[in-house]
């Protein structure tokens, strides 16, 4: 008699368990970056600073756009992330990601009904540009803690992407003309 | 000569106030750059926060969207829960309330956790929490360094609502889900201090976590809080062990260590950068200890050294147990005594190129036709039953070959006899992400014990241990068949698998047992059990929850269509206090008049949206009457605030509700609670006892001092300015009593008293063979002992938990009682004296619900050494 059981064939039917907040990441494809993205831009950190609204500390970060795939156009940008430090005191967020002065990455960005403009799902929406021993510029995300699957509550199996950002932009302009949606550059 | 088991390990007495250095899973600062390093931890200042509270309080902008039949009260209840939680940690000196609602604008100076429950959060993100810290290094009185934590943070995805349909048990609620319940407690955890752990405690990662509402924190969380804020004597009530580890003869950073009992819980902590570890707050036990790396996806924050730069973890290594084994029976069981410390448990690690297997979780197959569960749940009657686990790199890996072997760990345990490897595509079809399965099938050659069992998976190059991947149950899980209302208001649940520890929740709140559980009449698995709903909002629609202490609860089985109770539709809630405001430093009484509520012991809560103002305690005279000590600190920020009052899901909530005014110079204040002045650790007041009242102002003119309490005049044995001690009227009734003082020139404000019965009282002690042991006879060390007391309800006896006993101060965790013979009344309690206490006069206390006896000693015959 076969032991294999039955639930193996509907295992993702529901599952009840909770997220680890630290913070809690529900995991985004490639095409649910693009899709929920207000903007896409390629650009440089040129500086960053603290100060509190509504009570959190959040680190403003410059960036100074190099190229932009899609939303309004626009040549600088404000990108939060809630933690920093604000005369002395230091608010820590665990998994919320941290920006590098002076370096390039690109942004998928999401800005609030209070036009408050973040990384999509936190550090999911930062890839970061590395050059390759080859010359080509390869656009990574980094590792994240675990992330859970929107619909069935699963943790999924950490596979942050990495890719050629030729590839990465040629996904952006595919997913884009798909949707309906223009591109700028 | 015989030989020991861990000859390595030496056993010494830890000191009774011995100040933790190790760096367990908290948010760590190194003061200096070498060993022995000089921790730092990041935590709240006790001596800032008033009574030692920490009040977390809940952003009255409330989530946006709700689950069916979920609502603001609930989630209120369920944040109310989650604090009381880690409020329970006897051997933590932190206090944790909830203070219900608070403003946005709110001006408080005290330190404070706030819930938000944020509109503004991005796509992909559904929670974040942490905390801010000041950069200054303070000093606690005992001499360690910490960074204050100045406020706490949980922001919680305002739609709680996602993901709607898909998943009615969703992550984000509803909130009378026990998922949003344990979550919550984990949170909550964080914004004390508390980082994630690899346990299954109630800080480990979601993955591992094997929490339920019967047990919302373990041992390791106890240990974590405890270490973080502790209770003078804590580390005398646990032991510890210690080492460190090292890899090709570096020492490793940030390795994890974890002590577990074979069949019980686990206690970690991690090295420092000399590679040293120190696992504490250990309750008694046989302990195996393992080492693992942390995975990549901890998210765990580095510690950081003097000028804020992280430290990071050292390099993947592969897992192993002590002594360097992989082998269950290999496994070095290591004797932790109340008190003692194990030292030089050291391991030599193997480098491997990253860390393979991680984030691995166990499920179970509740219900054919909808859910799973995690941990896996198995009954012990049930012959074969399956698991599946889940995880990185546990069926293949870029770096590794799937499991070879899989082993439970503990009675009987033993390699699993068929396992197999599912490859599965999550039902998530948007993502097209690939879920790696191992079916597991249970078939033990003998019972195993009840309680959790962990799985260890051996591969061919590195192990994993998943603590608490089984429950092992006695019972089935409660299914629910019927809910009847009944004319008294109350309701009668009806179902199989329920029991006498059965608990009926409405939302996120208990019922009130009325009529307990009671087996039907066919003498088959089903039974009722009938009990009064908590105080409902108008037209709530609760959904019902039966809760086991086993673990299990009724969604196991019936996740998709819980029974629900429908409360009368009936007029908003409103209420009244006796006291629009108080002076900074001020304590007093406030009356709570409610209207179209119901106050219910236990479920009331009276709130001042500022983390100045604190409410140590509520009575509820009535239904539609309650009164409260309230604390205003007098460093508070002066100005309006919002009064809530919650009686269970009724909420009533007035902005501005409550003033805080500048101190008044010449007013008496009192400071809160009235001691016994017997001693500091007795908690009660009770009919002819001394009681000291610390305070300014107290006296004015001590011809013209009055004090009274219930009415009744106390006798003053000694006064001052600063200090009243008075003898509690004889003849005074046990419950609340209002006591009045004029200090000659001004009334102070009043404040309740809580009188309780007498104390019990040890009116003899008798050894194993009944010696009866007086100042003439000694006990010798480890002796079995039995105490006859008066003093006791014979209830106790089938509820041991109301009862504490202490040996020199720390609390003797197991010990029996039962009704003397002799028909004296008394009960007889009977325990096992600590073996490493010789040669000297212990004092051996009983308490109940805190009433502390006076001290009975016993004289301790000093140890006979013997040479074989």
């Amino acid at each position: 008699m076969s032991l294999v059981p039955r639930f193996l064939f509907s295992v993702g039917l529901i599952l009840g368990f909770a997220p680890a907040w630290g913070a809690t990441l529900e995991y985004l494809t490639l095409n649910n970056l693009i899709a929920k993205s207000t903007a896409i831009v390629e650009g440089t950190v040129t500086s960053s600073s603290a100060s509190y609204t509504n009570g959190v500390i959040y680190t403003h970060y410059q960036i100074a756009v190099q190229q932009q795939w899609t939303g309004s156009a626009q040549t600088s940008i404000d990108v939060l992330v809630p933690g920093g430090t604000v005369k002395g005191i230091r608010q820590t967020f665990p998994g919320t990601p941290q920006l590098i002065p002076g370096r390039q990455y690109v942004l998928f960005l999401w800005t609030s009904s209070k036009n408050l403009t973040f990384p999509l799902g936190f550090t999911q929406g930062i890839f970061n540009l590395v050059s390759g021993s080859s010359g080509t510029i390869a656009a990574q995300m980094p590792t994240t803690e675990t992330m859970l699957s929107q619909q069935t509550g699963h943790a999924v199996n950490n596979q942050p992407i990495s890719m050629p950002l030729a590839q990465l932009v040629a996904e952006i302009h595919s997913a884009s003309t798909q949707s309906g949606g223009g591109t700028k550059q | 000569m015989m030989r020991r088991p861990g000859r390595l390990a030496r056993v010494g007495l830890l000191a009774l106030c011995a100040t933790p250095a190790a760096a367990y899973y908290h948010y760590v600062h190194y003061l200096n750059s070498s060993s022995p390093y000089a921790v730092a931890f990041e935590k709240f200042d006790l001596t800032g926060l008033p009574n030692k509270t920490v009040t977390f309080f809940v952003s009255d902008s409330g989530p946006t969207s709700y689950a069916a039949n979920d609502s603001f009260p609930s989630v209120l209840a369920q944040i109310r829960n989650a604090t009381q939680v880690w409020n329970a940690v006897a051997s933590s000196d932190l206090r944790v309330a909830f203070g219900g609602l608070q403003a946005a604008d709110a001006q408080q100076n005290a330190p404070a956790g706030i819930i938000v429950f944020d509109d503004q959060m991005p796509p992909g993100v559904l929670a974040f929490a942490g905390h801010a810290v000041s950069s200054t290094v303070a000093a606690a009185p005992d001499g360690t360094q910490f960074l204050p934590i100045v406020q706490s943070m949980v922001h919680l995805n305002a739609n709680l609502a996602q993901p709607a349909a898909a998943n009615p048990e969703g992550y984000t609620g509803p909130s009378y889900s026990e998922s949003f319940f344990t979550t919550l407690v984990h949170e909550i955890g964080h914004a004390l201090g508390l980082q994630h752990t690899y346990t299954a405690a109630a800080m480990s990662t979601a993955v591992s976590r094997a929490t339920n509402r019967a047990r919302p924190i373990d041992a390791d969380d106890v240990a974590g809080i405890s270490l973080l804020y502790p209770r003078a004597g804590f580390m005398a009530g646990f032991g510890s062990i210690s080492g460190q580890v090292t890899m090709q003869g570096q020492p490793l950073h940030m390795a994890s260590v974890v002590a577990i009992l074979p069949n019980g819980s686990a206690v970690s902590s991690l090295t420092l950068p000399d590679g040293t570890y120190e696992i504490d707050g250990l309750p008694p036990g046989n302990y195996w200890v393992y080492v693992h790396p942390l995975p990549p996806t901890s998210d765990i924050q580095s510690p950081v050294d003097s000028s804020n730069n992280p430290i990071l973890p050292s390099q993947p290594f592969v897992s192993t147990f002590y002594p360097g084994t992989w082998d269950p029976t290999q496994f070095t069981s290591i004797a932790v005594a109340q008190g003692a410390a194990v030292t030089g448990i050291n391991f030599a690690v193997q480098p491997r190129s990253a860390v393979e297997v991680y984030d691995v979780t166990s499920y179970w197959y509740s219900n054919p036709a909808s859910s799973y569960d995690q941990p896996a749940f198995l009954n012990l009657n049930t012959a074969v039953q399956t698991v599946v686990a889940q995880g990185n790199g546990i069926t293949s890996g870029p770096d590794s070959t799937p499991v070879t072997n899989v082993t439970a760990l503990g009675a009987p345990g033993g390699s699993l006899p068929e396992y197999s490897q599912q490859v599965y595509a999550d039902a998530d079809t948007s993502l097209n992400v690939s879920v790696d399965l191992l079916a597991m099938y249970f078939d033990y050659t003998a019972t195993p014990a009840a309680g959790p069992e962990h799985l260890l998976f051996i591969l061919p190059d590195d192990i994993y241990v998943l603590p608490q991947a089984i429950q092992m149950v006695q019972n089935p899980a409660p299914a629910i068949t019927g809910v009847t209302p009944n004319s008294d208001g109350s309701v009668t649940v009806t179902g199989a698998g329920l029991a006498a520890d059965s608990s009926v929740f409405f939302d996120s709140l208990p019922g009130q047992v009325t009529v307990p559980y009671a087996a039907d009449s066919t003498g088959g698995a089903s039974g009722s059990v009938s009990v009064m709903p908590p105080p409902g909002a108008s037209s709530q629609t609760a959904t019902i929850t039966v809760f086991n202490s086993d673990g299990q609860n009724s969604t196991f089985l019936q996740s998709g269509s819980a029974p629900a109770f429908s409360y009368p539709q009936v007029n908003a809630p409103s209420a009244t206090l006796s006291l629009a405001g108080l002076p900074q430093g001020a304590s007093a009484m406030i009356q709570v008049t409610g209207s179209n509520m119901q106050f219910a012991g236990g479920l009331t809560t009276l709130g001042f949206g500022s983390s100045d103002v604190t409410v140590p305690r509520v009575w509820v005279l009535s239904p539609t009457t309650a009164i409260a000590n309230v604390i205003v600190s007098p460093s508070a920020a002066t100005g309006a605030t919002v009064a809530s009052v919650i009686s269970g899901f009724q909420v009533y909530e007035q902005s501005p509700g409550f003033h805080i005014v500048p101190a008044e110079p010449a007013l008496p204040l009192l400071n809160l609670p009235v001691a016994n002045a017997f001693s500091p650790v007795q908690n009660s007041l009770y009919p002819g006892a001394i009681a000291s009242i610390l305070g300014q102002n107290l006296v004015a003119d001590s011809g013209k001092l009055q004090l009274t309490v219930s009415g009744q005049t106390a006798q003053i044995l000694y006064s001052s300015a600063t200090q009243i001690n008075f003898v509690v009227p004889a003849t005074i009734n046990v419950g609340p009593a209002v006591l009045a003082l004029n200090n000659g020139r001004t009334d102070a404000y009043p404040v309740v008293l809580q009188i309780d019965p007498q104390p019990p009282v040890i009116v003899s002690v008798t050894a194993t063979g009944g010696a009866v042991l007086d100042g003439s006879v000694s006990a010798t060390p480890g002796a079995s002992i039995t105490l006859a007391v008066t003093g006791l309800p014979s209830a106790v006896a089938s509820a041991p938990n109301r009862v504490a006993i202490t040996e020199g101060g720390i609390n003797i965790p197991a010990f029996t009682i039962q009704q003397a013979t002799d028909g004296s009344g008394n009960l007889l309690i009977s325990f096992a004296l600590t073996a490493s206490v010789t040669g000297q006069q212990v004092p051996v206390t009983i308490s109940l619900d805190g009433d502390l006896s006076m001290p009975f000693y016993i004289n301790v015959a000093a140890t006979v050494s013997s040479s074989n």
